[in-house]
């Protein structure tokens, strides 16, 4: 499991990215909104994001395929 | 007759400094400290075009990392909470009605420095020279600046005053953004671009906040002396060398 953050949800707060035992959420790059992503490679999927992300739907987790990548 | 602005301040200038949202005491006040800001505004574009060029033309990451150290110590939660408590800390309770517009800026701009600190610490986590953001902690280049007159205005300041954080705000935040904005004209490294890209338009809000703050509130001798003694602070060059503690020269003969 990976964490993935849908970019019309979240709200900036970067708390995910303070609890993120991994370090692996950052600014997303080079956003003028500074909003936040998910480096899926640092992703241990541990969750801990989602329980603290007060936006609702903002974090997901997916298996395989990151939910950007699913046809609309 | 007057040197020629940069081009870079004297864009700066057409687009943000001169028009003005309101007329009177508050806008001419400020048209004379920005007439005493110029010098100081030239010199540092002139000098952030001089670095970044350096920079760009400069091989290996050792620039980048010193970059995002240098610009830690100036934004990191350090500085962003001593520096900002400070001014919230300005104004009394009993003063609080009275400017609870600037109030709520400030605690705006407290966030608005924590994410520049990400920003820092982020280049340097992407870059894979630290595996964590703690470790900045442990690097002195990371928390200490030797900027005297910005430090002034957080900690160290004597004169605290409801409006004296109006000076900081317009007088540095001015060449924060100008230069990021010379920066980003020269450099093309992704992560130092990720790095200014926010931060850019951020400290334009905070400059004018400082603007707002002049223009609105700086209308009578009572309220404009408290800003002009901060802005003859932070025009007075107290640091014109850098303190040995942070790798200055011993002076000569000191015998140490």
């Amino acid at each position: 499991m990976k964490a993935w953050i849908e970019q019309t949800r979240c709200i900036a707060c970067g708390l995910c990215r303070e609890i993120c035992p991994d370090h692996a959420i950052h600014p997303k790059f080079q956003d003028v909104h500074h909003r936040f992503e998910v480096l899926p490679a640092d992703c241990t999927g541990c969750g801990l994001c989602l329980e603290y992300c007060p936006a609702p739907g903002a974090l997901v987790q997916y298996e395989e395929v990151p939910p950007s990548s699913h046809p609309a | 007759m007057p040197r020629p602005n940069h081009p870079l301040v004297q864009e700066f200038l057409d687009a943000w400094v001169y028009p003005v949202g309101f007329s009177g005491a508050g806008a001419d006040f400020r048209l004379r400290m920005t007439a005493r800001c110029l010098p100081v505004w030239n010199g540092a574009t002139a000098r952030a075009v001089k670095a970044s060029v350096a920079d760009q033309r400069t091989a290996g990451d050792a620039w980048k990392i010193e970059r995002a150290l240098a610009g830690y110590a100036l934004e990191g939660p350090q500085m962003s909470i001593k520096q900002m408590a400070t001014q919230l800390l300005s104004v009394s309770l009993a003063q609080q009605a009275e400017y609870i517009d600037l109030q709520r800026m400030r605690a705006r701009q407290v966030w608005d420095e924590m994410k520049h600190g990400q920003l820092n610490a982020d280049v340097l986590l992407r870059g894979g020279w630290i595996k964590r953001e703690d470790e900045l902690m442990e690097d002195v280049r990371a928390n200490a600046q030797d900027n005297l007159a910005y430090f002034g205005l957080t900690s160290m300041f004597l004169h605290i005053h409801p409006l004296a954080r109006a000076a900081q705000n317009y007088f540095v935040e001015a060449i924060a953004y100008l230069g990021i904005t010379a920066a980003l004209q020269t450099l093309e490294d992704p992560l130092i671009r990720h790095q200014m890209r926010s931060q850019q338009l951020e400290e334009l809000m905070h400059f004018m906040e400082g603007k707002y703050q002049l223009d609105a509130y700086a209308l009578t001798p009572e309220d404009q002396k408290p800003i002009e003694e901060a802005f003859d602070f932070l025009l007075k060059p107290w640091a014109t060398k850098m303190s040995v503690a942070f790798g200055g020269r011993e002076p000569e003969g000191s015998g140490r």
